[in-house]
């Protein structure tokens, strides 16, 4: 049982609606389809029913308790955690003492970040920083470019913003407005736009403490299975009913609409044919888009693992955070790249993912910031 | 100043037994913790406009913001931007500071608080004050000097006091300076002026003093009360300034070896208030320079530029970019 949510439990495999339509997969399916089909459809019934979970910060707290440390709270986003009468580390808000301020300023920018991995020969997608007002740059570099590419604000909040896959001049214009609208208004990171080589693969987080993968999720974008005769309305209704059950889930569903659906190409009267996989958004958003995270630990290869540890180390100063990558291959590094690296990365999705195994990502977490203060 | 006080002494006995060190060039400060770095076989490479990453054995062992290394942390560099805070954190863990006449607010001004992301959220929502995205002009003076974003938590302490900046390195004192506001010291013989012209001379060769204003016209004596051809008796200080900055003229003795272990453990354990803070300068006002009776931490500045101490005005130098990238390299390596 979770050590952090004792009241958790997976619901009944009976649980699962009689009606649920069999995914019957593409002539060419790519890395997520094949995902879906063989880690996720499977499991389709062991959605994990977590309740009373704890927040980032609580799950921090509770595990530098654990440890025999004292928290003392300086005001509403300071804290100092005591280890006999000493002061071992602290959270400014949501990131501990372990991030550097360079560490801190790196990750505010995914195009510094880009820099970084690059200069520690980590592999990263080819990209480029363009600003706002040249963007008769950005067509021309997807003019140059050989594939599709990916429109993001360096500095943008939880995934929004982020368009996969243009190819066209009318999507880039579609997703250079729509990256310009969700750059950080705070961000120090000049509200530069990337436009990068898409990379197709599985969306994986690592989180990496120190030198080891602590948790790894695969994210998943919100999805339906068609019948054949359900709209994607109802079909999405009732996967959002499905997982009131679960508590994470359940405050972060999302409201889908035909603007939600419009970045698809589809809107909430679409009937997808019988078995047939519908993404109901282009990214696998976690925080409000109905993503999933899923738990891959185990299943991640050595080489996956080095690399996420290869992301953390090209920022110096970097104690513990989130690695975000795309692979192919969950048992294979090859073509995998790294997108990010995250310092401020919600633990919730480690502790409560919607499949597969809970990981104390935060004892690893507190125990790391034990060692440093010990040196 | 009273002349018989033991900063008093010693200053007295600096200033009358020593001439100035004289230093024709002096590295930026940056470029100390580079050659530093340099000097122990590390690579440095840089990212950007104003980064550096440090790589040992291929490895990335640390790297620098503008003037900031990675023995900063994030956390570390917000409190120490934020005088209320900074005294909230050293009150919590009895470091002593200057007490305050009025009661404080409860939250500090610059209080914005993160939210942790799903995603690949930025760098939270509460940047430091100190923190904006300063290009690297920004964040150093035109004498190649880092800007110091650390607000002190008071005043420039009591006319009794002495300020004493210490520089610590993990937990270490690497360096103290006492930082003497402009004064003159009479010989019985001179005058005022003749001691300032003398002082603007011995300036002139020590380049990071060189730069400073120019000392006082008799007419900025006259505006002070003092009459540029007033002799003062031997042994006589005159304080013709009371700011303890650099950067208005204040001198710098080195007073490493003589500070007690009581105010020297003082700085190392303001260092230490604050969380994943590695390398930094307390300020200390200090009452006895034999005692920690009395003295208070009135800054801990992360980004204080370490020249000083590699170039005093009078004394010894120490090497705090040694320090600074020997702490590097052992945090790098366990």
């Amino acid at each position: 049982m979770h050590p952090d949510n004792l009241s958790a439990a997976p619901v009944k495999t009976d649980a699962a609606p009689a009606s649920r339509g069999q995914l019957a997969l593409s002539a060419e399916p790519d890395a997520l389809e094949r995902f879906i089909a063989e880690q996720v459809e499977p499991r389709f019934g062991a959605l994990h029913r977590w309740q009373n979970t704890m927040t980032h910060e609580m799950l921090l707290h509770r595990a530098a308790k654990r440890k025999q440390m004292t928290i003392t709270k300086i005001n509403d986003s300071n804290v100092l955690f005591f280890l006999s009468g000493m002061v071992v580390g602290g959270m400014d808000a949501v990131v501990t003492s372990l991030v550097s301020h360079q560490a801190r300023r790196v990750s505010a920018s995914k195009a510094m970040t880009k820099k970084y991995l690059q200069a520690a020969e980590v592999p990263t997608p080819k990209g480029r920083a363009i600003n706002p007002t040249e963007y008769s740059r950005a067509v021309q570099h997807l003019k140059k470019s050989s594939g599709p590419v990916a429109v993001k604000p360096s500095a943008g909040r939880a995934g929004r913003g982020i368009t996969p896959r243009v190819t066209t001049e009318a999507q880039l214009r579609q997703a250079w407005t729509s990256a310009m609208a969700a750059r950080s208004a705070t961000s120090s990171a000049r509200y530069v736009i990337m436009v990068e080589e898409h990379r197709p693969g599985l969306d994986i987080r690592a989180y990496v403490v120190g030198e080891s993968v602590v948790g790894a999720i695969v994210r998943i974008p919100f999805y339906v299975i068609g019948d054949g005769s359900s709209s994607v309305a109802e079909l999405a209704a009732a996967e959002i009913e499905r997982r009131q059950s679960n508590a994470y889930l359940a405050g972060r569903a999302p409201r889908v609409t035909d603007a939600f659906l419009a970045p698809m190409g589809i809107t909430t009267q679409s009937v997808p044919e019988s078995g047939a996989l519908q993404l109901l958004t282009p990214i696998a958003d976690t925080a409000r888009g109905g993503g999933l995270a899923v738990d891959v630990l185990d299943l991640l290869s050595e080489e996956l693992k080095d690399l996420a540890v290869d992301g953390l180390l090209a920022v110096p100063g970097l104690g513990a955070a989130a690695v975000d990558m795309l692979a192919p291959e969950l048992n294979s590094a090859t073509e995998a790249v790294v997108l990010d690296v995250n310092p401020y990365a919600n633990l919730m999705q480690f502790h409560y993912p919607a499949y597969g195994t809970a990981r104390k990502i935060n004892d690893p977490i507190i125990d790391q910031l034990l060692h440093r203060a010990s040196r | 100043m009273p002349s018989e006080t033991a900063a008093a002494r010693l200053i007295i006995d600096t200033l009358g037994s020593h001439p100035m060190n004289e230093y024709a060039d002096v590295p930026r400060h940056d470029q100390l913790i580079r050659m530093a770095l340099r000097r122990r076989r590390v690579e440095i490479r840089p990212v950007g406009e104003r980064s550096l990453v440090f790589v040992f054995g291929g490895v990335v062992v640390g790297g620098m913001d503008a003037t900031v290394t990675t023995l900063v942390s994030a956390h570390a560099r917000r409190i120490t931007a934020n005088p209320q805070l900074l005294r909230r954190h050293l009150e919590i863990q009895d470091v002593a500071v200057e007490a305050l006449d009025e009661p404080r607010a409860d939250q500090p001004a610059d209080d914005s608080a993160a939210e942790p992301s799903d995603e690949a959220q930025e760098a939270g929502s509460g940047v430091p004050a100190g923190d904006a995205a300063a290009a690297p002009a920004e964040n150093e003076d035109a004498a190649g000097a880092p800007t110091e974003n650390s607000a002190p938590i008071s005043g420039n302490g009591s006319a009794a006091s002495s300020n004493v900046r210490v520089f610590v390195v993990g937990e270490r004192v690497c360096a103290a300076l006492m930082r003497v506001p402009l004064l003159v010291l009479g010989d019985g013989q001179s005058s005022v002026r003749q001691l300032l012209d003398r002082q603007a001379v011995a300036r002139s060769k020590h380049v990071l003093l060189a730069r400073g204003p120019a000392l006082p016209s008799d007419e900025s004596l006259s505006a002070l009360g003092v009459s540029p051809s007033r002799v003062l008796a031997a042994g006589e200080l005159l304080q013709l300034e009371d700011s303890s900055a650099l950067s208005e003229n204040a001198l710098t003795i080195d007073v490493t070896d003589a500070m007690p272990d009581s105010l020297l453990e003082l700085a190392v354990e303001a260092v230490a208030a604050v969380p994943g803070l590695n390398a930094a300068a307390a300020d200390l006002e200090i009452v006895d320079l034999e005692s920690a009776e009395g003295a208070v931490v009135s800054a801990v500045i992360p980004e204080a530029d370490i020249r000083p101490a590699h170039f005093p005005a009078y004394g010894e130098p120490h090497d705090v970019a040694g320090a600074i990238a020997e702490e590097i390299l052992l945090r790098a390596s366990r």
